[in-house]
């Protein structure tokens, strides 16, 4: 069970995704720099992927976050990474951008369904 | 027996109504984003191309949107393994400010609390530094870059309802399996039951 201090100091939702998903986030008011740390990457094609597996293992491991929102594209390029993780806490949520709309297939969620029903 | 099946039947109805809720949902925030991303392809249209980029971001900004994660005790103890169920709440800094009195755990509302006595000056300051993220682009933003801010900030919310929604589905899903299991027990024992009868005869 998790103590309170682990989910009570989470408050930032920090992000991963393409400049306009991230542009439009941070204009909701999610975006917080404290020194050298940053709560979003902004990703493009000239982004390394070592570069996303860093900040993504670097975003599960702080202690401030609650959600890590990735673009359902970019997430495809970690998808090991993303699927291996099972910590409570932060979330992971998977968004449509841009140029990749909702695909209810690659929903984590209804997947589950899939398999329950399945069975 | 009659009773696990009631009660199976009733979770499920819970779980796909949950389940279409969430779809719902999704439905929404994908209008919300793909107006969002209209609106934002349009304020730099009119803008020009550099002066909407990540090179405007503000490079000391301060989170005025953040989370407020409450543990909520499970009233179904029928699953032992999911004892509490979290509740994701979104909050915003001028809430936060607003009622420095109530239990939270922003840093803000730690400092205001601490110096009490000059709690208006600080909420004035405050202010000043944390500035709306609308102003990194300029101070005279076109109206669809408001309205690309108002978008997103719904789709924020609709997110964090996803993320609570997918939570009530993961906690029905382990009631559910629970009480498969529970139903396939008592099946194998009226089973074995009526076999030793059975061989009794």
């Amino acid at each position: 069970m998790s103590t309170i201090s682990t989910h009570k100091d989470r408050n930032f939702i920090a992000v991963i995704g393409d400049e306009d998903s991230v542009t439009g986030l941070l204009l909701a008011g999610v975006g917080h720099v404290d020194g050298a740390n940053k709560n979003f990457l902004v990703v493009d094609s000239k982004t390394p992927l070592s570069k996303i597996e860093e900040t993504f293992l670097e975003f599960t491991k702080r202690k401030d976050i609650a959600i890590i929102l990735i673009n359902q594209h970019i997430a495809e390029y970690i998808r090991q990474l993303v699927d291996d993780y099972d910590q409570a806490f932060p979330t992971i949520l998977e968004i449509p951008s841009k140029d990749h709309p909702y695909d209810p297939e690659k929903d984590s969620v209804l997947k589950r369904v899939q398999r329950l029903f399945g069975e | 027996m009659e009773e696990i099946c009631v009660k199976m039947d009733k979770i499920l109805l819970e779980y796909l109504s949950l389940i279409s809720a969430l779809q719902e949902q999704w439905k929404q925030i994908s209008t919300n984003l793909g107006d969002g991303f209209f609106q934002l392809a349009h304020a730099r249209y009119t803008m020009g191309p550099h002066r909407l980029n990540q090179n405007q971001y503000d490079g000391r900004m301060q989170a005025t949107t953040r989370m407020l994660i409450s543990q909520k005790k499970n009233t179904d103890m029928l699953s032992a393994q999911s004892e509490f169920i979290y509740h994701y709440t979104l909050t915003t800094l001028e809430e936060i400010t607003e009622d420095p009195k109530e239990n939270g755990s922003s840093s803000l509302r730690r400092r205001i609390i601490k110096d009490s006595d000059n709690d208006v000056t600080k909420k004035r300051s405050q202010t000043r530094i944390i500035e709306d993220p609308l102003r990194w682009f300029g101070i005279l933003v076109p109206s669809s870059l408001r309205e690309s801010q108002r978008n997103f900030k719904q789709s924020l919310s609709g997110m964090v309802n996803i993320i609570n929604l997918r939570n009530e589905i993961i906690n029905k899903e382990a009631e559910y399996k629970m009480l498969k299991k529970e139903k396939e027990k008592f099946m194998e024992e009226s089973r074995t039951k009526h076999s030793n009868s059975m061989k009794d005869s």
